[in-house]
């Protein structure tokens, strides 16, 4: 089910608040069974089949941890959880992808799987490998079964994180009950919060998506300024996609009581990629800190090693994201980048004007995400090379789809300039540069409601944003993130 | 204080809500301009042009006793035309690169609406598209347009494409009302009927053998018959079905030559026609070998789409029984067929 469909707003999201508020008054465990029920619920309703997956998941890493603690934190445990884990996302991600490169190598002809993959299942694995390795150090919280389920399966976050850690969601689980009352100041910033992310997602990333899909839909015959068009606003869709899932859940989760931590902070604000990966997905820059690069030695072991660590870091994270070497390429080019801004921080000691480093970053970022978008690196080169070799001519009309309908004519109506050429094109601009000046200049859905006087005016527009969001639902896309 | 202002923010938010979503709801119901739940409105100037969310609405809600199937080849039909020379109300609904499942839907919900009193067909068949999966559409159908499932009508009653571009728009801009007898009429005006706009999207096919043992397409074609068209010509006797195979310009054929296709393709039509004519309430029409219409480019806006004249005429030729051909003359029309594809002069065209 997804965050932004009809049937998750108008019927899932009040049943489970409904129940939840109901059966709160009971005790502390109903209440969790039932976000827990719901949140299988959520999760069968895109593939049954998923369901069981999942469901096994959870109970073998609940087992691994009542054996950890029982056999007091012994490390082949540990191994034996985190290696099972591992398989598992060998075998549902990367089977398929490993027996290509195996057939490459080994010029053999083994077959193919074409294994669906269960969606979420990158970021339920990390967060249960994570739960294994803070019991292994001591740093998990004792927890049931019931909220051990909930802290994996909790459908805010179930399907594109964040990748939570037990410390934080743990203690909350454990206030859930008839003395936790109603947080209504936490429902309303929730509910903004959601209905902020859901515009994120359907009013601004599902525009840009039409004109990048059919830019990689037909990279042989684009021109040069739709290459360069389409890397910008793959940037913007992906920004504003992941930034609307991160915004929903938060929200939902506020809706719920529960704080979910933060995984997006205005990343493309960075001035230079080590500030963008303490913004752009932090939890599982988090995670892979604590349970990749602090395990290997961190920056313990010499200047060497710690560039080595960052490298695999980078590599890993490339990896986890997808199964290509477009995902390798990209890790890589960031942890070259990373390791680059570190050494010239160590050592040459150069500070660049910030607009110029803002610049920049943004423009390696943007060029990064094409080998994220591309479905293999000689889609992502050949879209290079268009910008290049492409000829300059104005975008088509086919690439600027997304800004010749709906509510865009309308305005073009308005400015008298449906029936002329420039139209459409001066529609594009306006919106893509409203759309960088909100995300370089504007405070996020976070920030602004931290402050946020509630307002009645503030009540109409919201209702405005929301009707115009539940009447864009009808082309549903998914997220961007649900793939990895 | 506060608690007063934060009550007006949630009530000012629900009333928005609840006003806005009623009021969209409305009008996309009222106007219903995929005619999802009622015929047109009187004098609403409908934008008709979305042949995959429109035809299961006018199909079920229009005043027709015939109908015109096929793929992108009919929809320069003039409806009017049907009435004028054959007395009858004829509703286009045509689908772009129609596939044989395309038709079958499309025809299930015909009968679903208008049962026994369905009196002709039109079917214009392309046999390129008839060797395919049975169950394969040209397009995704919409699943809440195609289905009875009331729920998923939220996806229609709350879309902002319906309200935005059909229901509001052509309010405030009346000019691309659609003519109800030219429904999907293509954009090609007059002045695009020649050679230099057929050359424009014409590149010839590259030289090669086609390796598909003929076989292989009349078995696609049997089972697509078999499943999709001929269950219906045989549950409907009442129904007259007129079929008939668009005349392509003389390049498609040259295409054919120059891939080693001829022969199969004419395999293809022998197969068809001889399977279509058991039927007694089937008839069918060949233009395919009219050189008056394939080698004149003045009849084509490209290679294969041709004007509404011509359209006129295969409509004059249905109702006259001109072109009609019988198991008897089928032999002599694909014959001439052949050798007009063989021995055209392709040189002489000016590409």
């Amino acid at each position: 089910m997804l965050f932004n469909s009809y049937i998750f707003i108008f019927l899932f999201l009040p049943v489970a608040l409904t129940g939840y508020a109901l059966l709160k008054r009971t005790g502390a465990t109903l209440p969790k069974v039932w976000l827990i029920g719901m949140s299988l619920w959520f999760y069968g309703y895109f593939n049954i089949g998923y369901l069981a997956i999942m469901v096994c998941s959870i109970l073998s890493n609940y087992l691994i941890y009542l054996w950890m603690r029982s056999a007091g934190r012994k490390r082949p445990v540990l191994v034996l959880g985190v290696t099972g884990n591992i398989l598992l996302l060998v075998y549902y991600k990367y089977f398929d992808f490993l027996t290509e490169c195996a057939n490459a190598v080994l010029k053999t002809d083994f077959p193919l799987r074409n294994i669906l993959l269960p969606l979420g299942i990158s970021f339920f694995t990390f967060q249960q490998i994570g739960f294994l390795a803070d019991t292994y150090r001591g740093e998990a919280p004792e927890c049931t079964f019931v909220d051990y389920a909930l802290f994996v399966s909790f459908f805010p976050q179930l399907i594109a994180g964040p990748i939570a850690d037990c410390g934080s969601m743990m203690p909350q689980y454990a206030l859930i009950g008839p003395k936790s009352g109603f947080d209504r100041e936490k429902f309303r910033r929730g509910m903004v919060i959601f209905i902020a992310g859901l515009a994120s997602k359907v009013l601004v990333a599902d525009t840009f998506g039409k004109s990048v899909d059919h830019a990689y839909a037909t990279v042989s015959s684009i021109n040069s300024s739709e290459a360069i068009l389409a890397i910008l606003f793959y940037a913007l869709q992906l920004y504003y996609d992941f930034n609307g899932y991160c915004n929903m859940a938060i929200g939902l989760g506020l809706m719920f009581g529960i704080d979910i931590p933060v995984n997006f902070d205005s990343p493309y604000k960075s001035h230079n990629i080590i500030e963008f990966w303490k913004r752009w997905h932090i939890t599982l820059n988090k995670f892979l800190t604590r349970n990749v690069y602090i395990p290997l030695g961190g920056s313990r072991k010499g200047e060497a090693r710690t560039y080595v660590n960052l490298m695999l870091v980078f590599l890993i994270s490339g990896i986890w994201h997808g199964a290509g070497f477009n995902f390798i390429i990209w890790g890589l080019m960031h942890g070259v980048m990373y390791v680059t801004v570190r050494l010239l921080k160590r050592f040459a000691h150069i500070e660049c004007d910030k607009a110029f480093s803002h610049a920049v970053t943004f423009i390696f970022i943007c060029i990064a995400w094409v080998f994220f978008r591309a479905e293999d690196t000689g889609e992502a080169l050949a879209l290079l090379k268009r910008v290049i070799d492409g000829g300059w001519a104005l975008p088509g009309e086919a690439f600027l789809k997304g800004f010749n309908s709906g509510e865009f004519w309308y305005a073009l109506k308005v400015l008298h300039l449906t029936d002329t050429g420039i139209g459409r094109y001066l529609i594009m601009l306006l919106f893509t540069v409203a759309t960088l000046a909100v995300t370089f200049l504007a405070p996020n859905a976070l920030k602004v409601t931290e402050k946020m006087k509630y307002r009645t005016g503030y009540g109409v527009l919201l209702g405005v944003v929301f009707v115009w969001c539940v009447l864009s639902l009808s082309g549903v896309s998914t997220f961007l993130y649900f793939n990895f | 204080m506060r608690q007063d202002r934060d009550k007006g923010f949630v009530i000012a938010f629900i009333i928005t809500v609840v006003a806005g979503l009623l009021t969209a709801g409305a009008l996309t119901v009222i106007v219903d301009p995929f005619f999802h739940y009622h015929a047109p409105l009187k004098d609403f100037p409908y934008v008709v042009d979305d042949q995959v969310d429109m035809n299961p609405g006018l199909a079920a809600h229009m005043d027709y006793d015939s109908v015109l199937l096929g793929s992108s080849m009919t929809v320069a039909f003039d409806t009017d035309r049907f009435g004028e020379k054959m007395g009858l109300k004829t509703q286009k609904l045509s689908y772009n690169g129609a596939y044989p499942k395309d038709q079958e839907i499309i025809l299930s919900k015909i009968y679903k609406a208008k049962g026994s009193s369905l009196k002709r067909v039109f079917l214009g068949i392309d046999e390129l598209n008839y060797s395919c999966d049975t169950e394969q559409t040209k397009f995704p159908v919409t699943d809440y347009l195609y289905d009875d499932d009331p729920f998923n009508d939220v996806k229609y009653i709350w879309n902002k494409t319906v309200l935005l571009d059909y229901v509001l728009r052509p309010v405030a801009d009346r000019s691309d009302k659609s003519d109800w007898n030219m429904i999907y009429k293509p954009w090609w005006q007059p002045m695009h009927y020649n050679l230099a706009n057929v050359r424009l999207y014409y590149t010839p096919a590259e030289e090669a053998e086609d390796e598909t043992p003929t076989d292989d397409y009349i078995a696609g074609i049997e089972a697509n018959l078999n499943v999709n068209i001929i269950p219906y010509i045989e549950a409907h006797p009442e129904t007259m079905y007129t079929v008939f195979y668009p005349p392509y310009s003389i390049l498609y054929w040259y295409d054919a030559k120059r891939q080693g296709q001829i022969d199969k393709i004419i395999a293809k039509y022998d197969y068809m026609t001889r399977r279509l004519l058991e039927y007694d309430n089937v008839e069918v029409y060949f233009f395919q070998n009219d050189e008056d219409i394939i080698c004149d480019f003045d009849n084509y806006a490209d290679h294969t789409h041709y004007s509404p004249q011509v359209c006129d005429y295969m409509v004059d030729c249905m109702a006259s029984g001109r072109r009609r051909v019988t198991t008897e003359s089928l032999d002599e029309e694909l014959e001439t067929l052949r050798r007009l594809a063989y021995d055209y002069d392709y040189d002489s065209i000016d590409l």
